[in-house]
């Protein structure tokens, strides 16, 4: 609260509080649309692993069938969007530099990359031998399924912002964009980490 | 003594020609948009409390094989789930959106919402997922329907109705976060906006989760059904039962506590006592009733209450910030008597009617807990009758913020008696509906899954209850249309309860762009530092 005193007829305010600074509406956005997208698949996650829990625990229980999902596919899904982390990176830098020709490179780089994990995910499911018809092929694709609809949403972020940087006469005034761009990707990826972790690697 | 620089006074103000109806929903207005969340939630608001009253008619009898006029146990279930999905998803939720939609941003002292045709989306996709739902409904679908494609598209309806309120929740809590006026600091955030904002986050952090059930059921459903089982069994009903019991109820109630705490101020023309952090303490009871609400973990219980420690502890400690609030607002009353008589009477008897409803259900939550409990429970009618008590709170609270914020949501004032006089039907109706389904489910029915049974006297006394309550509901609702019917020649006041907050510092209806200058804030109650300030001058020479 300021305090107010009067000095004769004049009064003396103390100077008022200082102007919190503002956090942008875009970032902030982001990051609560994050919130739930992280809280969406650590919701499919612990469906998944108390499903899986659950089938190993039963007599002569079994969750995949042996050698029916191979970690080659993943791996090439997983290094692909690990390959696209510098990418995206290097869009933020150019942005703040003002390089328009730097931002469009890495942000087409980027949705390249993307591109390729949705062909290597695709690659996945073609030569795994689960049946979509059984618990563990429900959770399976259900759970890939949304992460490869998450790496689409986040391209059409990547290409929105890409338009924002072309349509704009001065690219640095779009760091915003490309910003909250960049947030989306790197949790995009590292949900797909903590997936290949879980599904993949752990079987 | 706190002071705002500000140069323009409300009257000063210029109303510029606003666009209505869809018009102005087009344009991005904020106060549009959760008008109509708003009306369209009210509908479904209606749709539940009736479902509600017909399956407490139906279960008169008290047996569980004998229902009074609903004679397939099917058709009894579906109307159960319609009865909280419809109240709590598509009611509650897009009520308290709607009412934020319109006010935060004026409370903070924003221009407008937080990406506007984003929030123009989460209406129409919310209207779309509601058509779909009562669709669904219609096939014979919903979580205990007995058509596969019904079922499929009620599990769509749900998808895309969360989505539209996790969109709309993350306008409005950005709108809180980055769009404050200059100088309000987060301690110095309307409690409403407050509440809003806890609120809209547990809401994002939670939803999602059944989300990803959902996702789980429909792919599920449409391949093999090894997951859910025979949909005849009710499997989807019983996995999905968390979101509309203990804790998570609360989470849906959370905004309610907002509302009262800042009514209870207006009300007792009294401020938040500094030196004690008063104001702060309700900031930490509001956030601490919003985070002991978050359910998410019961995800895999399925009908079956979680036992944890966790839980039991959760249970037991609910009740407190909701205790807290009140003995603050004793105080400010104490210290407002020396002021006036207190106004706003009928939001005042909504907020209180709130808060001991959710007492109420935050007791009936505990006693519920403890694992030997005598009341053979928690029973699914105890679950049931403590949940109802809970949302019955939050819409009483909806309710009370449609009328103390008539003059900004609907443009004109709303009357204050016939108000007083609706919520203390829907507080005593309320209390007997809820208590009687707690007696009845805690005393009568030992078996877990059935919802009908009880104790026949108590079920006749719950019926009775709810219809009370009901038409509470009815009348305040009624009051209320004749404020829709404003013109742009009324004179209505721009502050009519001496409010403490910014949005009483534009015009009633506001502004499309709400203020013509905003002022820098020093305090958590702008208006009341410059009424101060005003009367200091007046005392003591020219400022």
């Amino acid at each position: 609260m300021v305090a107010t005193t009067h000095a004769g007829d004049v009064p003396v305010i103390d100077p008022p509080a200082a102007t919190p600074g503002r956090p942008r509406v875009l970032l902030v956005g982001t990051a609560l649309a994050l919130a739930a997208v992280v809280m969406l698949f650590a919701g499919l996650l612990a469906l998944y692993i108390s499903a899986r829990h659950q089938a190993l625990s039963a007599p002569k229980g079994k969750w995949f069938p042996s050698g029916s999902i191979g970690l080659t596919g993943a791996n090439a899904a997983l290094f692909s969007l690990l390959l696209s982390i510098p990418m995206v990176h290097w869009a933020s830098q150019a942005v703040r530099a003002n390089d328009r020709m730097n931002t469009w490179i890495a942000l087409g780089l980027t949705a390249m990359l993307g591109a390729a994990y949705i062909n290597a995910n695709s690659f996945v499911w073609t030569n795994s031998h689960i049946g979509v018809n059984k618990t563990p092929g429900v959770m399976l694709y259900t759970v890939t399924g949304a992460h490869v609809a998450l790496v689409v949403v986040a391209m059409v972020f990547l290409v929105v912002s890409a338009f924002r940087t072309l349509g704009s006469g001065n690219a640095w005034l779009q760091r915003e964009v490309v910003t909250a761009t960049v947030l989306f990707w790197d949790v995009t990826v590292a949900i797909f980490g903590v997936l290949w972790l879980a599904i993949y690697v752990t079987k | 003594m706190a002071l705002t620089e500000t140069r323009v006074a409300p009257a000063a103000q210029v109303v510029a020609p606003r666009p209505r109806g869809l018009g102005a929903v087009g344009a991005g207005d904020h106060k549009a948009i959760g008008r109509f969340f708003i009306v369209t939630s009210l509908l479904f608001l209606l749709a539940g409390t009736v479902s509600g009253e017909l399956l407490s008619v139906d279960r008169l009898h008290g047996t569980s094989k004998t229902h009074l006029f609903l004679t397939n146990d099917r058709v009894f279930t579906q109307l159960f789930t319609n009865h909280v999905y419809a109240g709590a998803l598509l009611g509650l939720i897009p009520l308290f959106l709607g009412i934020a939609l319109v006010v935060v941003p004026l409370q903070v002292g924003a221009r407008t919402v937080a990406f506007p045709r984003a929030a123009v989306g989460s209406y129409f996709a919310y209207l779309f997922g509601a058509a779909l739902y009562v669709a669904s409904i219609v096939m014979n679908g919903g979580a205990a329907g007995g058509r596969a494609k019904g079922i499929e598209l009620w599990i769509l309806a749900l998808i895309v109705i969360i989505g539209a309120v996790l969109v709309a929740s993350v306008c409005v809590a950005t709108t809180a976060i980055a769009l404050r006026a200059p100088g309000m600091t987060l301690d110095r955030v309307p409690l409403f906006t407050w509440g809003m904002v806890v609120s809209a986050v547990i809401w994002i952090l939670t939803l999602p989760v059944l989300v990803g059930l959902l996702a789980i059921f429909y792919v599920d459903l449409r391949h093999g059904r090894t997951y859910i089982g025979d949909i005849g069994a009710g499997s989807i009903y019983y996995r999905s039962l968390w979101v509309v019991r203990q804790p998570q109820v609360f989470v849906f109630a959370a905004p309610a506590l907002g509302f009262a705490g800042e009514v209870f101020a207006v009300a007792a023309r009294a401020r938040y006592d500094q030196k004690l952090m008063q104001y702060q303490g309700a900031m930490i009871n509001i956030g601490l009733f919003a985070i002991l609400g978050f359910g998410a973990y019961t995800v895999n219980v399925g009908s079956d209450p979680q036992r944890s420690p966790v839980y039991i502890v959760m249970s037991f400690l609910i009740v407190l910030p909701v205790l807290a609030l009140f003995a603050v607002a004793g105080d400010l009353f104490r210290r407002g008597r020396k002021v006036g008589k207190p106004q706003a009477l009928a939001p005042l008897m909504f907020a209180v009617t709130a808060l001991v409803l959710i007492i109420a259900g935050g007791i009936a939550a505990a006693i519920g807990s403890v694992p030997r409990a005598k009341v053979a429970g928690p029973t699914l009618l105890y679950g049931y009758g403590q949940a109802n008590l809970v949302l019955l709170g939050g819409i009483a609270a909806g309710l009370g913020a449609l009328y103390y914020w008539s003059t900004k949501i609907l443009g004109r004032p709303a009357p204050d008696l016939p108000g007083a006089s609706a919520a203390f039907l829907v507080l005593a109706g309320g209390v007997v509906f809820g208590v009687s389904d707690l007696i009845s489910g805690g005393f009568g029915n030992k078996t877990q899954a059935a919802l009908d049974g009880g104790i026949k006297i108590w079920n006749y006394i719950g019926a009775a209850g709810g219809a009370v309550a009901l038409l509470g509901g009815i009348l305040a609702v009624l009051t209320l249309l004749p404020a829709l019917r404003s013109r742009p020649d009324d004179d209505v006041p721009a502050d009519p309860w001496e409010g403490h907050t910014l949005e009483w510092f534009t015009t009633s209806p506001p502004a499309f762009d709400n203020f013509v200058e905003v002022p820098f804030v020093t305090s958590e109650a702008p208006l009341l530092d410059r009424r101060e300030a005003a009367a200091s001058a007046a005392g003591e020479g020219p400022a």
